[in-house]
C-alpha cells in the first residue's frame, strides 16, 4: 500500500521534469540562478495558499474569494504601514481583515447552508470592491524597508517566503495526518453526515478550514507587498484558479476526503513551473490566462473520471 | 390461455458477497393482477429493479422478453418506452409542483416547446377521471394528503401509456377505505387489458384482488399459484419457509433495571411540517433486553431514533437515562450519554468510504485515541485490531478502504466503530439489510453477546422472522404511533402484522 502511493508520487513528477528540462533546453536562462530563485520564491507565495486551498477541498467544501483575500490583506496592511502604524500592528490588522472575510465565507456556507461557490463568488467580488474602494485604485506606497524584508530579504540566496513554506506546510502535513482535527476534517470531506452522526463537530471543522484558508491567503497577500514594495489594488487577481487548479493537480479531490498537502507542493510547482516557462519561451501573457482555465478544468475532470471509477468498483 | 405480456427468463444477479437472485422465470399474462409475495430480502425489489431499468441489462444474467421480443434495457427510459411503468413505495414526486405537471414530468415536449397549459391540463384531468380522482389539475401536491399524492403517481405512470403497470407496496400509506378505491381502479385497468404486477406485504389484499400469486424467497421463485388454489396458510409457509431455531442464536440472558427511558416522543414529518411522523412516543429499555420495534414502511421508526440521538430535531419529548433527563441536540451529546446508533443506509451516514476500516472503527472515539489532539497511532491500532479481530472483518488487513468492503464486512466495521464508544444502549436500525446469511448470523451473535455484557439493545427490523427471533419485547408503531406491545413468548408474525397495519387514532 504505502509503496504504490510513493510510486504515483514519483509519476506525478515525471511531467514536472520534463517541463524543466525542455525549457531549459530551449531558454537555458532557465536553470540560471536567479530564475530558480524567483521560480522557488513564486512556488512559496502559491503553496501558502494552496495550503489552506487543500484544508478547504478536503473538507469537500470550496473557496474562490482567496484572490481577493490577498488584495484585502495587503492593502490593510499597507494602509496600515503609509499610516506609520507599527510594522507588526499593520501585518495584525492586515491577518485581521483576511480572518474575517473566511469567518463570513464560514457563516454563509456552514451556517446558512448556501452553496460554497456562490458564497466565496460573492466575497471575492465584495472584497475586493473594499480594496478598491479604500485604494482608490492606487498602489499604497512608499513602504518601510523593514517591512519590505519579509518580502525581500534571503537567508543563504533563499527568500525567507520559502522557509516560511516548508514551516507551514510541515505543520499543514502533520495536522491533516497526526492530529483528531486533520482526521475529522477528511472524514466530513468523505461523508459528512456519517462524520456528523459519529460525534464529529462538522460546522466547527469547517469553520476553522476556512478562517485558516484566508489567514493564510492574507498573509500572503502581506508578503508580496513586501515584495513588490507597494501594496497593489489587484494583487492576488485570479490566484483562486491558479491554487484550486494546483491543489486539485496535487491529487486532492474537489469532492472532499481525498489528498493531501504533500501532493500540493507537487502542484504548486507544476503550475509555476508552467507560467515560469511561458514567460521565458515569450509565450503571450493572454495565452497564460487560457492556458490554466483549461489545466483547471481538465485537472477537475481526472479528478471526477478517477471518483467515478471507485464508485463502479 | 392469455397472452404472455411480460416474461423473465432466468434472471440471476449477484451483489458482492450476495446472490440476490437465483435463476428466476416467470410471466405475465394479458388483463391479470398478478402479485409477488415474500419476505423482505426475497429479491422482489431487486426484480423489479431489473425490470425497470434502474439495473442495466449488463448487470445481471437472463432475458426479459415483452410481448415475445427480447429487451435489453440500459435505462429507466427504456423500460418505459417498452411498456413497463413502475409505481414505486416512496413518493418520487415534485411536491411543489402541480398535479398536471407531476403526471406528465419529463414529458412536457408533448405540449409543444413553449408548453400549451390548458391541453396539459385537459390532458391530466383525463388521467384524473380514469382513476376517479377528483382534484384539480393545477393543484399543488403538497397540498393533497398521502392516497390522492399515491393516486397521482399512478396517473403518471399510466400517461407512459404502459401495457405492465408495477405496483411496488401501493398501499403502505394508505387507509383501508383509500385501499380499496385503488383495488377497484386495479381491476378497472385490468379490464381495459392492463397487466398489474403487485408487490404487498399485505397479504388480505394480495387475496382479494390477486389473478395470480407468486412466492419468492432467498431470491428463488418458489412457487406459483392460480386464483382458484389460493391458499393462505401453504403461502405463508412457503414465505417463510426454513427453520428459524437455526438462524437466530438467541438465547435468553438476565434483563436488569431499566437505563433509558424515551418520553412523550413527537418528530415532525420531513416533507411537511404540519404532520407529525412520530406522534407522542413513550418506551423504555432495559439492560439486557433487545427490544424490538416493528412496523410498515414509512411508520416513523427510523425517524424515532434518529429524533432520540439527536440526528433530526424532535417537536417534544424527553430521554431519560439511569433516571436522569438528559438533553441530546445532536449525535455528540447522544454519544457521550452512551448511546449508540448504527443507522439504516450505512453508505449513506454508515462510513467514509474512501478512509480505511481502521480510520472509521475510531472515528467516534477520537477523543479516546488522542493527547492534547494528536493522534496517538499505536494506540490507534491497538483499539481497531481488537474490534477488527473480535468481529472477524474479512479484509486483507485495516487500513482496506471501507468502500471496497462487502455489505457484511462494511456493516461490521460500522458496529464496531459504535462498540469502541463503549454504549450502553445500542441502537441498531435494520441491522442485517443487504447482508448475506453467513454474517448475519455472526451479527445476531454479537448481539446476543453484547446483551449478556448488560447492554440494552434497540432493534429496527422489516424482517419478521428476525424481528421475533431475537427481541425480548417487541413495539410496534403504525402511524408514527404505537399500535401495541408483544413479549416474545406471545409474539408472532401474524401478531406483529396485524398491530403493524391497525390504525391508530
Amino acid at each position: 500500500m504505502k509503496k504504490k502511493i510513493s510510486m504515483n508520487g514519483l509519476i506525478k513528477i515525471v511531467p514536472l521534469a520534463i517541463l524543466c528540462i525542455v525549457t531549459g533546453m530551449i531558454n537555458p536562462v532557465f536553470f540560471a540562478g536567479s530564475n530558480l530563485i524567483d521560480l522557488a520564491r513564486s512556488v512559496s507565495f502559491l503553496l501558502i495558499v494552496s495550503v489552506g486551498v487543500t484544508y478547504v477541498l478536503l473538507g469537500a467544501s470550496l473557496d474562490m474569494s482567496i484572490g481577493s483575500v490577498m488584495g484585502l490583506g495587503g492593502a490593510i496592511c499597507g494602509l496600515c504601514l503609509v499610516n506609520n502604524l507599527p510594522i507588526w500592528l499593520s501585518i495584525l490588522m492586515g491577518l485581521l481583515a483576511s480572518a474575517v472575510v473566511g469567518i463570513v465565507n464560514a457563516v454563509l456556507i456552514v451556517n446558512c447552508r448556501i452553496p460554497a461557490l456562490i458564497a466565496t463568488l460573492g466575497t471575492m467580488y465584495v472584497a475586493r470592491g473594499i480594496v478598491n474602494v479604500l485604494t482608490k485604485g492606487e498602489p499604497y506606497y512608499p513602504l518601510p524597508d523593514e517591512f519590505k524584508v519579509l518580502g525581500q530579504g534571503t537567508l543563504a540566496g533563499i527568500p525567507y517566503s520559502v522557509f516560511i513554506a516548508v514551516v507551514i506546510v510541515l505543520i499543514a502535513h502533520f495536522v491533516i495526518k497526526k492530529t483528531s482535527y486533520g482526521r475529522s476534517l477528511m472524514a466530513v470531506g468523505g461523508n459528512r453526515e456519517a462524520s456528523r452522526v459519529s460525534g464529529i463537530n462538522v460546522k466547527r471543522t469547517l469553520f476553522s478550514a476556512h478562517v485558516l484558508v484566508s489567514l493564510l491567503a492574507g498573509f500572503v497577500g502581506i508578503i508580496m507587498a513586501a515584495r513588490l514594495s507597494s501594496a497593489q489594488p489587484n494583487a492576488g487577481d485570479g490566484w483562486e484558479m491558479t491554487a484550486v487548479a494546483a491543489v486539485i493537480i496535487g491529487g486532492t479531490s474537489m469532492y472532499g476526503g481525498y489528498g493531501s498537502v504533500l501532493g500540493t507542493i507537487l502542484g504548486c510547482a507544476l503550475m509555476e513551473t508552467i507560467s515560469n516557462a511561458m514567460v521565458l519561451l515569450h509565450v503571450s501573457v493572454y495565452w497564460q490566462k487560457i492556458t490554466i482555465g483549461i489545466i483547471m478544468v481538465a485537472a477537475v475532470g481526472m479528478d471526477t473520471f478517477r471518483l467515478k471509477k471507485i464508485a463502479s468498483k | 390461455m392469455a397472452k404472455t405480456v411480460l416474461e423473465m427468463q432466468h434472471i440471476t444477479k449477484t451483489f458482492p458477497g450476495v446472490k440476490a437472485l437465483d435463476d428466476v422465470s416467470l410471466q405475465a399474462y394479458e388483463g391479470e393482477i398478478l402479485s409477488i409475495v415474500g419476505e423482505n430480502g426475497a429479491g422482489k425489489s431487486t426484480l423489479m429493479k431489473i425490470l425497470s431499468g434502474s439495473y442495466p441489462c449488463d448487470s445481471y444474467t437472463g432475458n426479459i422478453l415483452v410481448e415475445g421480443k427480447t429487451m435489453q434495457f440500459h435505462s429507466t427510459r427504456q423500460s418505459e418506452e417498452a411498456g413497463i411503468a413502475m409505481i414505486y413505495q416512496e413518493l418520487n414526486m415534485h411536491l411543489d409542483l402541480s398535479v398536471a405537471e407531476n403526471i406528465f414530468l419529463g414529458n412536457w415536449k408533448q405540449f409543444g416547446n413553449v408548453i400549451r397549459w390548458n391541453q396539459l391540463y385537459q390532458a391530466a384531468g383525463e388521467y384524473l377521471e380514469l382513476l376517479q380522482l377528483e382534484v384539480e389539475p393545477t393543484e399543488i401536491l403538497r397540498n393533497l394528503n398521502a392516497s390522492k399524492q399515491q393516486l397521482v403517481s399512478i396517473a403518471r405512470a399510466l400517461s407512459h401509456k404502459p401495457r405492465i403497470l408495477i405496483l411496488d407496496e401501493p398501499t403502505a400509506s394508505l387507509t383501508e377505505t383509500e385501499s380499496a378505491t385503488l383495488f377497484q381502479i386495479m381491476l378497472n385497468l385490468k379490464k381495459q387489458g392492463y397487466t398489474c404486477v403487485l408487490i404487498s406485504h399485505k397479504l388480505d389484499e394480495v387475496f382479494a384482488y390477486s389473478d395470480r400469486i407468486v412466492v419468492m424467497r432467498d431470491g428463488r421463485v418458489i412457487n406459483s399459484h392460480n386464483r382458484e388454489e389460493f391458499d393462505q396458510s401453504r403461502i405463508i409457509a412457503e414465505m417463510v419457509g426454513r427453520k428459524m431455531d437455526n438462524l437466530y442464536p438467541k438465547c435468553a440472558v438476565p434483563v436488569g433495571e431499566v437505563i433509558m427511558e424515551v418520553r412523550n416522543f413527537s418528530v415532525p414529518h420531513p416533507q411537511n411540517a404540519r404532520k407529525k411522523i412520530v406522534e407522542d412516543v413513550s418506551f423504555s429499555v432495559r439492560k439486557g433486553e433487545i427490544l424490538g420495534i416493528g412496523g410498515l414502511v414509512g411508520a416513523g421508526r427510523s425517524e424515532l431514533v434518529n429524533a432520540v440521538f439527536g440526528i433530526i430535531g424532535r417537536q417534544s419529548g424527553m430521554v431519560v437515562i439511569d433516571g436522569k433527563e438528559i438533553q441530546i441536540r445532536k449525535p455528540e451529546d447522544a454519544i457521550r450519554e452512551g448511546i449508540a446508533l448504527v443507522t439504516e443506509d450505512r453508505k449513506l451516514d454508515g462510513f467514509v468510504g474512501g478512509m480505511s476500516i481502521e480510520e472509521n472503527i475510531t472515528l467516534a472515539s477520537l477523543k479516546a485515541i488522542c493527547r492534547y489532539g494528536i493522534i496517538n497511532h499505536k494506540k490507534e491500532q491497538l483499539s481497531a485490531r481488537k474490534y477488527f479481530d473480535e468481529l472477524k472483518i474479512k479484509a486483507a488487513d485495516m487500513t482496506v478502504h471501507m468502500e471496497t468492503l462487502s455489505g457484511g464486512n462494511q456493516q461490521k466495521a460500522v458496529l464496531s466503530k459504535w462498540l469502541m464508544t463503549k454504549p450502553r444502549v445500542l441502537i441498531m436500525d435494520e441491522p442485517t439489510r443487504g447482508i448475506d446469511v453467513g454474517t448475519k448470523y455472526e451479527i445476531y451473535k454479537i448481539m446476543v453477546e453484547l446483551a449478556r455484557q448488560g447492554i440494552a439493545i434497540i432493534m429496527i427490523s422489516s424482517e419478521l422472522p428476525e424481528l421475533i427471533s431475537m427481541s425480548d419485547r417487541i413495539i410496534v408503531l403504525s402511524g408514527g404511533k404505537v399500535s401495541g406491545e408483544l413479549q416474545q413468548e406471545d409474539a408472532s408474525q401474524e401478531k406483529v402484522m396485524e398491530l403493524a397495519t391497525r390504525m391508530v387514532v
